[in-house]
């Protein structure tokens, strides 16, 4: 099964902006998640940084932190 | 039941045996015939810290040495219990069981219980990226409205019809109705729901006496059988679901009740469905057989599903406004569905309310209970 790793391009399934968040994440607000299809049968659910990105927009993995991958709109 | 709302300074145990006390008053029903106690809660231990409730709940109620059970299922618990206590009763093993449900969450800040109640979803996965409920229903309905060109107008008139039929409700938590243009232009929460689109962080407790049939009527002159219920069960992660649009749980849930009860979608003549964002009433409404893929919106919009429309759907006001106690709301959508079949309503009755359907969901899709009630 494909994995993540930097790089490795996906496409948005559905999004969501965040204006309120649990205890955790409340600093960064507002901030974007993705379910991001990144091989048929594999979806992960990942932050989104830069501008936002809407269904169908290519995105590229560009990080990951405390378990968590980021990705950005492909260029 | 308890009255919906917020009350900080009560424990959920002093909640659920107020309502476990009420509904014996009610059907006239000494505790020393109850056989065992099923209680519904979602976080009682991540709440107020206090676990193993149901021998507590049991103790307050006067119930002395029985089984008592606490039934963890996220917002589903209420209905979970109602249907371990079903199949015990089918089953021969009880004649008499007690089904409570309650949840205290008024005590905690708010992003405090949003990461409570995120603890139904996958930690390691999408909770972890920082998904909360709401987030995880926006993409739902982010997937659903482009896919089937439903609008947000369709998401508030879920809203604005749950906020009336909540006005009716005295047990409500919120009993005040609201426009077309205030659900619209309310605060954004996570797009593109809003605050008008969430259910509430509620306090409260429901409680039913499941009898054996053929001892009903040693408890009352009117019982409500239950004709058919179903319990299924999805993959815990949104991100892991072939179809985010449909719940897959709420049709096998579905499919079970419906069979058991010999009732046809077409034969329901109203619903207690799981509004907890109102997304999940649309959908739902298409999951129960309701209505076609992408019309359940248009047909709210209409005011089918209006308290004096063609399938009257949360007359109570629903988990939007009756409020949301998660381990309570299981058992509170079956007291409406009682107090409807008895004609005991008030101005929130339904028409010729014969056959009445609920349907209790836990996190975003993974648990489901279904049942069918009818006179």
């Amino acid at each position: 099964m494909k994995t993540i790793e930097k790089g490795v391009r996906a496409v948005v399934h559905t999004q969501t902006t965040l204006h309120a968040a649990a205890e955790a994440d409340e600093l960064q607000l507002p901030f974007q998640i993705a379910i991001v299809q990144v091989a048929p049968g594999l979806r992960r659910t990942v932050r989104i940084e830069g501008p936002k990105v809407e269904i169908d927009d290519e995105v590229e993995a560009i990080d990951e932190r405390n378990g968590v991958w980021y990705f950005r709109r492909s260029t | 039941m308890t009255r919906f709302g917020v009350f900080p300074d009560r424990s959920v145990s002093d909640l659920a045996s107020e309502a476990g006390r009420s509904c014996l008053a009610q059907a006239n029903a000494d505790p020393g015939r109850v056989e065992a106690l099923y209680l519904g809660n979602f976080a009682g231990p991540s709440f107020a810290g206090q676990n193993h409730l149901a021998p507590q709940v049991a103790s307050a109620i006067g119930l002395q040495g029985v089984p008592a059970t606490r039934f963890e299922a996220a917002c589903a618990s209420g209905g979970a219990a109602f249907f371990h206590a079903w199949a015990a009763v089918a089953g021969g093993i009880y004649d008499c069981v007690l089904v409570a449900g309650g949840e205290q969450m008024s005590s905690q800040a708010t992003a405090r219980t949003t990461e409570i109640l995120a603890s139904a979803g996958d930690l390691g996965g999408e909770v972890r990226a920082g998904a909360t409920f709401p987030s995880l229903f926006a993409m739902i309905a982010v997937r659903y409205m482009y896919e089937t060109g439903a609008t947000r107008e369709h998401l508030a008139a879920v809203a604005v019809k749950n906020h009336a039929n909540g006005a009716k409700n005295s047990s409500a938590h919120l009993r005040k109705p609201i426009t077309r243009e205030q659900a619209l232009a309310a605060r954004m929460i996570s797009e593109p729901l809003t605050i008008y689109d969430c259910s509430l962080i509620s306090d409260g407790a429901a409680a039913v006496l499941l009898v054996a049939a053929d001892k009903a009527r040693e408890y009352t002159e009117e019982p409500v059988i239950v004709r058919g219920i179903g319990q299924a069960s999805d993959r815990l992660a949104l991100d892991e679901k072939a179809d985010i649009t449909t719940f897959a749980a709420v049709r096998a849930a579905a499919a079970k009740a419906y069979q058991g009860a010999q009732v046809r979608p077409d034969e329901v003549d109203f619903a207690e469905v799981h509004d907890c964002f109102t997304i999940a009433e649309l959908i739902a409404l298409e999951d129960l057989g309701f209505y076609p893929r992408g019309q359940s919106g248009p047909a709210t919009l209409e005011g089918r599903t209006a308290l004096d429309g063609l399938l009257p759907i949360n007359a109570s006001g629903g988990l939007k406004a009756k409020g949301h106690p998660v381990g309570a709301t299981g058992t509170a959508q079956i007291c409406e569905v009682v107090e409807q079949i008895r004609g005991r309503a008030g101005e929130r009755q339904v028409k010729n309310a014969n056959v009445g359907l609920t349907q209790n969901l836990g996190g975003s899709g993974a648990t489901c209970v279904v049942g069918v009630f009818s006179s």
